[in-house]
């Protein structure tokens, strides 16, 4: 696979697992998270697979849109690092919101799909 | 007898099995907790040469305040800081072996002076390890304020 096939892969699983967020949609995840999944919110809260289900799922936050601005991946063999802005319009507990908070993604390239390895926001 | 020492045999074999990989993993984890120390000791010391050895070519390097620095952005950065470092610990670190991929997690202790002015920081950090052949070398690093 040359890397401009693994960059369209990789924006693509970006996309969808932004869109799984939106949608709330705990089947979605499935594909794109490894089990040893490692998320980090900028709070510093730290969250393993089930736990940041769990969060997605909890209605009290919702989506309007979220997507990843402003991307950059890079590529090393079966790995590869997304930097970008978590950008979207949410309602958190009935209060709108904007997001634009800086991420860096590691994905792990398994059986020919990209799924997240690790991810940790922050804010400054 | 030959039949007790099959039966002992295939326990052995089942036994070794079930342990060696768990035995593995935890080797690993040994090694990606000797690389975290060298690290620790690395930037304690500002060692260009541990970094060089310590760093994967393609590490994306991200700090607290934003700024995101390729490998050698990183060293240059480091070796140019004229803050002199007091003490440096890592504590509450977890380490995740998964393959040739560990993921650790921590908190930065560090204590500098400057100008006769001493700054703490306190922050998280999450790193990312690659195995490049037999070798750990840090592949990503995030911190985020606490």
């Amino acid at each position: 696979m040359t890397n401009t096939n693994d960059n369209a892969a990789l924006t693509q699983a970006v996309e969808k697992f932004y869109n799984a967020i939106r949608d709330k949609d705990a089947a979605a995840f499935e594909p794109l998270l490894t089990h040893d999944v490692t998320y980090g919110h900028s709070s510093g809260r730290i969250e393993n697979k089930a736990q940041f289900i769990a969060n997605v799922l909890d209605p009290k936050t919702k989506w309007k849109s979220i997507y990843g601005a402003k991307q950059t991946n890079s590529f090393s063999g079966d790995t590869a690092i997304s930097r970008h802005i978590m950008a979207g319009e949410n309602e958190r507990d009935g209060k709108p919101g904007t997001s634009n908070m800086d991420v860096m993604m590691v994905w792990q390239k398994q059986g020919g799909a990209w799924k997240l390895l690790a991810r940790q926001a922050y804010k400054f | 007898m030959q039949r007790i020492l099959l039966s002992a045999l295939v326990l052995f074999v089942s036994f070794a099995a079930a342990v060696l990989p768990a035995h593995a993993q935890s080797n690993e984890e040994a090694n990606v907790a000797q690389a975290m120390e060298a690290l620790r000791a690395a930037m304690f010391a500002r060692d260009a040469k541990q970094f060089e050895a310590l760093i994967s070519e393609n590490v994306s390097y991200g700090h607290s305040a934003g700024r995101i620095e390729n490998k050698q952005e990183f060293i240059k950065a480091a070796l140019a800081n004229k803050s002199v470092m007091k003490s440096l610990t890592f504590t509450d670190q977890t380490i995740k072996v998964t393959g040739d991929k560990a993921i650790v997690r921590n908190t930065y202790n560090g204590v500098s002076e400057l100008d006769g002015k001493t700054n703490t920081t306190k922050i998280g950090v999450l790193l990312v390890w690659n195995k490049e052949g037999d070798t750990w070398r840090l592949y990503a690093r995030q911190a985020f304020r606490l």
